[in-house]
């Protein structure tokens, strides 16, 4: 059993505005708000600790507002964190922490330690650029240097993700929203990352593109054993993927616990709420 | 042999307490005060009437209930004592993919996978290929009587007594030292129940120790070592199979209850 945490993440706080010393006391579930009644900053995440372990899938839920999407941008350095620390374990051996990376490292971690799919493919991919193109800029990024090994790469994950090959060379801006998502989980996955980012995935898709997406997923973090981090409001999402969860509520983390504990015997009462309303 | 001495299990003062913040604050207690070992090999029959908390114990044997007090000291294949009522996730997580297994009353699986997938998948997850664990699956299914023309479709469209033994196959597949089941027969057929019953029978003779909720007294005689009576969430006695009195409970009248 490997039990050296491949992310580790402590005291992670994200506040938008420029806070002062009541927001963390005057925000969260207890007061169900997460804008300071002090100073009008708003805590979008305060203090939230999690590991992840080589191979496994953890499930954050929450409801919009909850915090839960600013974890992962944190992660993914699209935002800056006020306060914490985040140790990858493939990121100089997991002794310095990823927000204090430099310029260089940081396009690094983002390039090739980390892949991250957004909500919105428009913000994973250029539209603009062929599918292959989107893969191959990725690869550009990770120091591919050979044209046809990085052809035959792109090629190969969009195999994998089911876009058809005849595909690979047109615009993303014409292919459908499943479609899209697909050729953005290619690109993220592509280079093979040490932590793969999931940000409400399947929310703009059709229920039977969902479907497709999500067995998708599942299937390659199987087959590959990826570490991921998904991020998902619906519970029917977390209960596929997730092998542990984390239930978010006012930018804190209110329980966490395996899947099937957290959803058949919620502690929390807003988990139950959560529970009971998506039965 | 002073290992097969020492119980496979042994629970004391087991309690769960559930607070249900929707509902004002209310408190259920499904069982508080649970105590009772289980010898490596041997099978343990909880019985007792709707509500009585036998479900509730093997879920929380299986984590996913939280316990509320007491523990269940588990003993692994390499000797070590781990509580399954507190240890971390991991360990669990851990123990549910190499050691213990539950066949849940209802089949819970992934949608859109074939039968014979969902069975080879536990193989697989420990590392076996997917052809040779597609083998030992179909063994498995073709032994309990799962119709071959079955096997690549969606257990999701099947009849409850095929979905019961697809959760059987898959929990067994992967040789668990401890199976904890809860009525794992409830939707099958006499001529089904003997099938289910030499196959769990056989994986005894493998080793393999086995806590489960039945009702049916014929085959609480036919399959159990000890059974375990439980009145309103307490222990009301533990004894052999004809030692203590089983009160006769209708499979019909608990699935009523709960709907």
């Amino acid at each position: 059993m490997v039990d050296e945490p491949i992310l580790s993440v402590r005291g992670l706080t994200k506040i938008w505005g420029r806070g002062c010393d009541a927001c963390l006391d005057q925000t969260g579930p207890a007061h169900n708000r997460n804008t300071c009644p002090a100073c009008g900053a708003i805590v979008a995440c305060a203090d939230v600790a999690l590991d992840l372990y080589p191979g496994e899938v953890l499930g954050i839920v929450g409801e919009s507002g909850s915090g839960k999407s600013s974890v992962l941008q944190c992660l993914y350095m699209d935002l800056a964190p006020n306060s914490g620390e985040a140790f990858l374990s493939t990121f100089h051996s997991g002794r310095k922490s990823i927000w204090e990376a430099t310029m260089r490292e940081r396009r690094e971690l983002r390039a090739i330690l980390m892949g991250m799919v957004y909500q919105n493919p428009r913000d994973g991919l250029n539209l603009m650029v062929t599918a292959g193109g989107n893969i191959g800029e990725r690869l550009l990024a990770a120091d591919w240097r050979h044209v046809g090994q990085i052809r035959a790469r792109a090629a190969d994950y969009l195999h994998r993700t089911e876009v058809p090959i005849e595909r690979m060379d047109h615009l993303p801006a014409y292919f459908s929203g499943g479609m899209q998502q697909r050729v953005q989980i290619a690109k993220a996955l592509a280079n093979s990352p040490s932590l793969v980012l999931l940000d409400e995935l399947t929310t703009g898709l059709d229920i039977s593109v969902q479907a497709g997406v999500l067995d998708l997923v599942r299937d390659i973090q199987h087959r590959e054993g990826l570490s991921v981090i998904v991020v998902s409001h619906d519970l029917s999402v977390i209960r596929l993927l997730a092998d542990r969860t984390m239930v978010m509520k006012m930018g804190r983390v209110v329980e966490s616990g395996l899947t099937d504990q957290v959803l058949e015997d919620p502690q929390h009462a807003y988990t139950q709420l959560l529970v009971s309303s998506a039965a | 042999m002073e290992a097969n001495t020492a119980p496979l299990l042994h629970i004391q003062d087991l309690s769960k307490r559930i607070t249900l913040h929707i509902l004002d604050g209310a408190i259920v207690e499904p069982f508080s005060g649970v105590s009772f070992d289980v010898a490596e090999g041997e099978f343990v029959a909880i019985v007792g009437a709707s509500g009585s908390g036998k479900s509730s114990v093997i879920k929380t044997l299986h984590r996913t209930y939280l316990a509320t007090a007491g523990n269940a000291a588990y003993r692994t294949a390499g000797g070590a004592l781990i509580d399954l009522a507190s240890a971390p996730d991991r360990t669990i997580i851990e123990l549910r993919r190499t050691e213990i297994r539950l066949v849940s009353q209802f089949l819970k699986v992934e949608p859109r996978v074939p039968a014979i997938d969902i069975v080879a998948r536990s193989l697989v997850r420990n590392g076996a290929t997917v052809e040779s664990a597609r083998e030992a699956a179909a063994g498995l299914l073709g032994r309990l009587d799962v119709p071959q023309k079955l096997w690549a479709s969606y257990p999701a469209l099947f009849s409850g007594g095929e979905q019961q033994r697809i959760n059987i196959a898959r929990a067994l597949v992967a040789r668990p030292r401890l199976l904890l089941a809860d009525e794992p027969t409830s939707a099958l057929d006499s001529r089904n129940t003997a099938r289910t019953i030499e196959t769990l029978l056989a994986a005894r003779s493998h080793g393999m120790t086995m806590i489960g909720v039945f009702h049916d007294l014929d085959l609480i005689e036919q399959i159990a070592d000890r059974v375990v009576v439980m009145n309103n969430g307490r222990i009301e006695a533990v004894g052999r199979v004809g030692e203590v009195s089983i009160p006769r409970v209708q499979p019909t009248q608990e699935v009523a209850a709960r709907v």
